[in-house]
């Protein structure tokens, strides 16, 4: 029996319980708390995910370089801020999802599905001669090529091995190539001649040079440089927004580390063993040396002017690796003056080439070659119109690989990289 | 004398009826709002049925995208009911808005999901 003072005993129990049920209660809140909050960022998330898609879209209701803010579905819970803006020949598309102090950023380069349904191969210009295959040549995947069509032909003691000439489909191309996007022709020459946009950031170059290592978010404006003298990025370490135009050469070394970055110049010098993401935009030439690896997504590009010269050329030298788009341009105001695009022995090129001058190609191009004319140079002689032991084959290109915004007609909007 | 007073000294103490009674309220009563507490605690947001549809909800999502099934419909996922609606996007054409809706068998929605989507 429960000796006199019962209620005590009551009271401690009843105590016991209450801190129980206090406990509980905080419990209860914090669970809540937290489940909410994780509803509201799954919420957040989805919403800077769908972001995204509007930014994919073919006509996103965001101009270039202009922050937009917008009510997704229109419940006044779902605002999403919109960004795009150019970045060499891709673009990147921001979407920052927020509701109350949360927020979350989702941030893209973006590039292009090109040609999907027809899956080219190779596109080369009618110019009444057929191309002439040797060695090990091959060609798969659907082939544009002159009414003149293909032939065998033995050079360098070595004839064409293949039991068929096309590995694809074979349909007729027009004297013309299929036309470039001219709005970006015309970026990449204001970038050349160091025509800054109103929303870059320029920067002083001592900057770059005292620095080893620089790095610029995609989330800013872009940080530019210029710099009239030639640049040497040995022992650099560039990463992210960055532009950096010289007005003389700029040269890259095996020791250089750059990711994301854009680079313009009248010449422009990758050495041996480079290896990196990038963005090149030469006037006059550019040199790949032996092993160097530009990584997806990347460009080289040569877009020669009225200044270049008239031997204006890339040269991407044996065991090299691109890995993105391959571009040699030059205004066809003159038949003389033709961009030469050469690629040595056991170069390879993931994605896409076009060249509207001439095109030695003694490589592989695992993705779509579009080319004025094929120039074979051996030790011996120069032939046109002839590959030799060379690889175009569009059906080890992945299916998912985004390439630039080259032409006018363009397919569906793809993420080439997370940017940051 | 001394052994008397002593007897009357070493008298066993007792309970009076009424704080008993007082002490069993006071116990009860917090039993009764612990109780109360627990069955709160237990219906509320976190309950298993709302996080089930919540899962239900992501699982079609990603079968919708990758299965391509962008038509709307209603399906019964005992016990949930799960209601698709697909409709144009206005703001972006080409895109389309996903919604997805769970609710229970008395109609209760439980959970919801909008997001946008590129066929």
């Amino acid at each position: 029996m429960l000796k006199a003072g019962s209620i005590y005993y009551a009271l401690a129990v009843a105590l016991l319980i209450a801190l129980l049920c206090g406990s509980l209660i905080l419990f209860a809140s914090a669970n809540r708390t937290q489940l909410q909050w994780s509803r509201r960022m799954c919420n957040v998330r989805l919403n800077a995910a769908s972001g995204m898609q509007v930014l994919m879209s073919e006509q996103p209701p965001v101009p270039y370089g202009e922050k937009t803010v917008i009510d997704l579905y229109g419940r006044r819970q779902d605002s999403v801020e919109l960004q795009r803006k150019e970045w060499g020949l891709y673009e990147v598309a921001i979407a920052r999802a927020f509701s109350g102090t949360e927020q979350f950023l989702e941030a893209a380069i973006v590039g292009r599905l090109p040609d999907t349904t027809d899956r080219t191969a190779l596109w080369l210009a009618d110019l009444d001669r057929p191309l002439a295959l040797c060695g090990k040549t091959e060609l798969r995947g659907t082939c544009y090529l002159p009414e003149a069509g293909l032939k065998r032909a033995y050079i360098e003691g070595q004839s064409y091995t293949g039991d068929r000439m096309v590995y694809g489909e074979i349909k007729k191309s027009e004297r013309f190539l299929p036309k470039l996007n001219e709005a970006l022709i015309d970026k990449l020459q204001k970038l050349l001649n160091a025509e800054f946009s109103e929303t870059d950031s320029l920067g002083d170059i001592s900057m770059l040079l005292e620095n080893d290592s620089l790095s610029h978010s995609f989330l800013k404006r872009p940080l530019c440089f210029y710099s009239a003298t030639p640049l040497d990025l040995s022992g650099k370490s560039l990463s992210g927004q960055i532009t950096l135009v010289s007005g003389s050469a700029i040269t890259v070394s095996a020791e250089t580390r750059l990711n994301g970055v854009l680079l313009a110049a009248p010449r422009i010098v990758f050495k041996e063993g480079f290896s990196g993401r990038v963005q090149a935009v030469a006037r006059d030439s550019m040199i790949l040396e032996k092993g160097t690896q530009l990584l997806y997504p990347s460009v080289a590009a040569l877009v020669a002017g009225p200044r270049s010269p008239e031997q204006a050329g890339m040269r991407v030298k044996e065991k090299s690796l691109v890995e993105g788009t391959v571009l040699a341009w030059r205004a066809q105001d003159d038949f003389r003056k033709q961009a030469v695009l050469s690629f040595g022995k056991e170069t390879e090129v993931q994605g896409f080439v076009y060249s509207n001058g001439q095109l030695d190609l003694k490589g592989s191009v695992y993705g779509q070659v579009i080319c004025n004319k094929f120039l074979l140079v051996t030790p011996s002689a120069v032939y046109e119109h002839h590959l030799l032991n060379a690889v175009i084959d569009r059906s080890k290109l992945q299916r998912a690989f985004a390439a630039s915004v080259l032409l006018q007609e363009n397919g569906k909007k793809i993420k080439a990289a997370w940017a940051f | 004398m001394g052994i008397l007073a002593n007897v009357f000294r070493s008298r066993a103490k007792g309970s009076i009826l009424l704080e008993s009674m007082i002490s069993m309220v006071i116990v009860m009563t917090c039993f009764g709002v612990g109780i109360m507490i627990y069955a709160n605690i237990t219906s509320t947001d976190n309950n298993r049925l709302r996080l089930r549809a919540e899962l239900a909800l992501e699982q079609t999502a990603q079968r919708v995208k990758a299965e391509k099934l962008f038509l709307s419909e209603t399906t019964e996922d005992a016990p949930l009911r799960i209601v698709r609606i697909v409709t144009p996007y206005e703001k972006a054409p080409g895109l389309q808005q996903l919604q997805l809706e769970a609710y229970d068998l008395e109609g209760n929605k439980l959970a919801e999901r909008i997001e946008l989507i590129m066929p």
